[in-house]
């Protein structure tokens, strides 16, 4: 798995984005390739199901190469805090190694992962350009990509 | 542990769109209508629009693409092969006093309006008068500055019959209804009137936002719903397709619904879409997604079964054309010569268009009718053009073999060239000769620099901005290469990529240096003079303000009087009666033309229009040419209409 996750880390996210693109529109037909939902906005089932549709492919692509960052990042603080002093004084304590592994080192290792996964959701609503221009989502960051075709600078200023 | 997180990670990428996709069917489509995909004629819709919720169509700055076609109707078609006339509204030819300055026209009787009501002169009228008198803001594409020009007037004459008196002679007013791409749209005098008004003081037609549940149009299509975005637009049929214009004349009643959807500028997505069965028809690709296309779709194809595949006889051609009131250096006919042999024509059409298009050195498309009538008698001219790259040094840029190096590369690439090099690929080109162009840029007083770019006079490296739109491809690609033959010549080549909106506003401005518009010369029957008559001096708008609102078309910003001499002759010329004379002046409009490097033309227009027969068919192909396939002009309403579904 974490050669799987090392591999899949330093990889581009729209270079992933095409790849989901070409199995799921093409080879695996069942997302569309452009848009944002299905017929015009209503607060009902078919229109909402019909927006996480659209959106599952543009989160995913994004989604998996922050994921394989932030299994990395797990990875590198549960390493740091099994050295901690207070680990070896529940090892000594003869504490089961899964209660200290669940309760005390994941517990701490949360903390920073928990705080950065909070600041990137952000990134999801906020416009990532190249999954939206890949799959012709009209969210944000095609907004941008418009504005910065167009030169309609004040647009592409208010984004930030 | 760590095993079981993969596998359920694993089954969660399966299991949540397997769930999602299968309470989405059919997965890419917008919107779903009563009986499905086989009620429902998906059409690619070229570009974004805008302005999707006005359908006031007469308003200046309103777009009219892929629409128009569905829902709007004038006088008269104009096939595009053979330059025939097809009444439409008309029920004949227009037909003119001894002194061409009034235009009598019969009208079609049994057309009706969505509404039921019948169309008639009162129509005609109101038209007329609401667009020269009632639209302040300006109208779709000049109507307004053209009546006004040609002094003119309507009157009733009967329920079925209109007359035109103009306050000037002219043996082609006609072409205001005359259709290529448009021509006046009439409206329902019975609707317009209503609304007109009930306007508040001071406001006109100008103001007026048409919603769509209000449109009664004589076509056969109604707009039902679109996206905000601009993504999509749902047109329903009228109830009574036999009474609209198409149905009369084609006698089809064309698909319950119509849906255009825009596939964003990435042509491989329309491939994708037409494998998945959700796009029947696309306007144009590149070569590669049309092979994409024929490899994954098997009941899908062009105009012609093979090599060259493609429509090769849209009226149009493709440029480089520049502002001449930009770069300083660009108004310099040495330099835009120099540009042009700098280019590699063989290659362009080959390595960036796929051999497909047509080539020609002059905006006329080389089709059937308009080579016999141009490329043909100017060729010797061609050869014995002569340009001076200085010190008296007299040279020959005329190509005539470029046909035949295209024909050697594609029986090279494996296809049979079905006929002679000139059918297939045009004309012949000017040389690729870099030798000549740099001298052509040192006689006009630039020099290079040690790592071989180009100096302006002043002793600034040059630099050069080409912008484009990618809907068109040919046109995008077209200037793709010519941006890397001129920066491998040694310029500063800065290629821009603009939405279309951008794009045609910053044409209207002047606010490019070089950019990459079509147009021809000649209309399909091979007449010029309504084609140019906008390039007149009369009409000139300076960089920074907007043309089109002075009914003309000053794109180049050129104001030349041998033009203007050339424009206001042949105006005078009956192009039936006198057609020699007007062929005459056409073509020394031509010479003037290319001797002078206004532009950089290219190749004639090339569509890889591409039908999908898996639900509907009675599309129009090469064997079967019954209407022309350009389903976005407003010609093309035929060949929709004359669809009937596979099963």
């Amino acid at each position: 798995m974490e050669k799987s996750l090392i591999t899949v880390y330093p990889a581009p996210y729209y270079i992933l984005a095409f790849v989901l693109l070409t199995a799921f529109t093409f080879y695996l037909p069942i997302f569309p390739p452009i848009g944002g939902a299905r017929g015009t906005a209503a607060l009902t089932w078919e229109y909402i199901t019909s927006v996480l549709h659209h959106g599952f492919l543009p989160a995913l692509c994004i989604v998996i190469g922050a994921t394989a960052h932030r299994f990395i990042m797990a990875k590198a603080l549960t390493t740091t805090e099994k050295s901690s002093d207070y680990v070896q004084y529940a090892q000594m304590a003869a504490l089961p190694q899964r209660k200290i592994l669940l309760f005390y080192v994941t517990r701490n290792t949360l903390l920073p992962q928990v705080t950065d996964l909070s600041l990137s959701l952000g990134a999801l609503f906020g416009g990532a350009l190249i999954a939206e221009f890949v799959f012709g989502y009209p969210g944000i960051g095609t907004t941008m990509y418009t504005a910065i075709n167009n030169g309609e600078y004040r647009l592409f200023n208010r984004q930030f | 542990m760590a095993r079981k997180v993969v596998l359920l990670l694993l089954l969660a990428l399966l299991t949540v769109p397997t769930l999602v996709g299968i309470a989405q069917e059919p997965q890419g489509l917008p919107v779903e209508v009563p009986g499905g995909r086989e009620n429902l004629w998906v059409f690619d819709r070229i570009y974004r629009l805008p302005t999707e919720a006005n359908w006031n169509i007469w308003k200046s700055g309103i777009h009219t693409a892929f629409f128009h076609a569905l829902m709007h109707e004038t006088f008269w078609n104009r096939d595009q092969e053979t330059g025939e006339f097809i009444h439409a509204l008309a029920a004949g030819d227009p037909v003119y006093n001894d002194d061409f300055t009034e235009m009598s026209v019969d009208l079609r009787q049994g057309v009706r309006w969505t509404d039921g009501e019948e169309f008639n002169a009162d129509d005609v009228v109101y038209t007329i008068n609401a667009l020269m008198n009632s639209y302040p803001g300006g109208t779709q594409s000049g109507w307004s500055v053209q009546l006004d020009e040609n002094g003119a007037s309507v009157e009733k004459t009967g329920d079925f019959s209109v007359m035109f008196s103009l306050g000037k002679s002219n043996p082609r007013f006609h072409t205001l209804f005359e259709s290529r791409w448009n021509g006046i749209y009439m409206m329902p005098s019975h609707v317009v009137a209503e609304v007109e008004a009930s306007m508040a003081e001071g406001e006109s037609l100008s103001d007026w936002h048409w919603d769509a549940e209000d449109m009664v149009v004589l076509g056969n299509y109604l707009p039902i719903d679109w996206d905000e975005n601009g993504y999509w637009q749902l047109f329903q049929r009228r109830e009574d397709p036999e009474n609209s214009l198409a149905g009369i004349i084609t006698g089809g009643s064309g698909p319950p619904y119509a849906l255009g959807i825009w596939y964003g500028n990435e042509n491989i997505k329309k491939a994708i879409a037409m494998s998945r069965g959700e796009l029947d028809v696309y306007f144009d690709v590149d070569i590669e997604s049309f092979e994409t296309t024929l490899d994954t779709t098997p009941t899908a194809r062009s105009w012609f079964t093979a090599f060259p595949w493609a429509y090769p006889n849209e009226v149009s051609s493709r440029a480089m054309s520049f502002n001449l009131e930009g770069d300083p250096l660009l108004a310099n006919k040495d330099v835009r010569w120099a540009l042009a042999l700098a280019i590699n024509i063989v290659e362009l059409q080959t390595e960036y268009i796929g051999g497909i298009a047509k080539v020609t050195p002059f905006n006329i498309p080389p089709t059937p009718n308009l080579y016999r009538l141009y490329h043909e008698p100017l060729e010797q001219w061609l050869i014995d053009l002569q340009i001076d790259l200085g010190d008296g040094e007299m040279y020959n840029p005329y190509d005539p073999t470029v046909p035949d190096q295209i024909a050697a590369w594609a029986e090279d690439y494996g296809h049979t060239v079905p006929g002679t090099p000139r059918d297939v690929f045009g004309s012949g080109w000017w040389n690729f000769d870099t030798d000549a162009a740099a001298k052509l840029l040192e006689k006009a007083g630039l020099s290079r620099n040690g790592s071989g770019q180009w100096l302006t006079p002043e002793g600034e490296v040059w630099s050069l901005d080409i912008q484009s739109d990618p809907s068109e491809n040919d046109a995008y690609r077209m200037g793709q290469a010519a941006a890397d033959m001129w920066s491998d010549f040694g310029i500063d080549v800065n290629f821009i990529t603009l939405d279309r909106s951008t794009w045609t506003q910053n044409h209207r401005v002047g606010a490019f240096e070089a950019s990459t518009p079509w147009q021809s010369f000649a209309l399909a029957s091979g007449d010029m003079w309504p084609n140019v008559r906008g390039y007149h001096s009369r009409y000139y708008a300076p960089s920074g303000e907007d043309y089109n609102p002075l009914g003309g078309n000053s794109l180049r910003r050129q104001q030349e009087t041998r033009l203007d001499e050339l424009i206001d002759a042949m105006e005078g010329i009956n192009p039936v009666s006198q057609e020699e004379e007007n062929l005459a002046l056409a073509h020394e409009f031509v010479k003037h033309w290319v001797e002078n490097m206004i532009d950089i033309t290219t190749i004639a227009f090339k569509k890889f229009v591409t039908w999908d027969e898996k639900y509907w068919t009675g599309f129009p192909t090469s064997e079967n040419p019954n209407y022309q396939p350009l389903y976005w002009f407003m010609g093309g309403k035929f060949a929709i209409q004359n669809l009937h579904p596979t099963s």
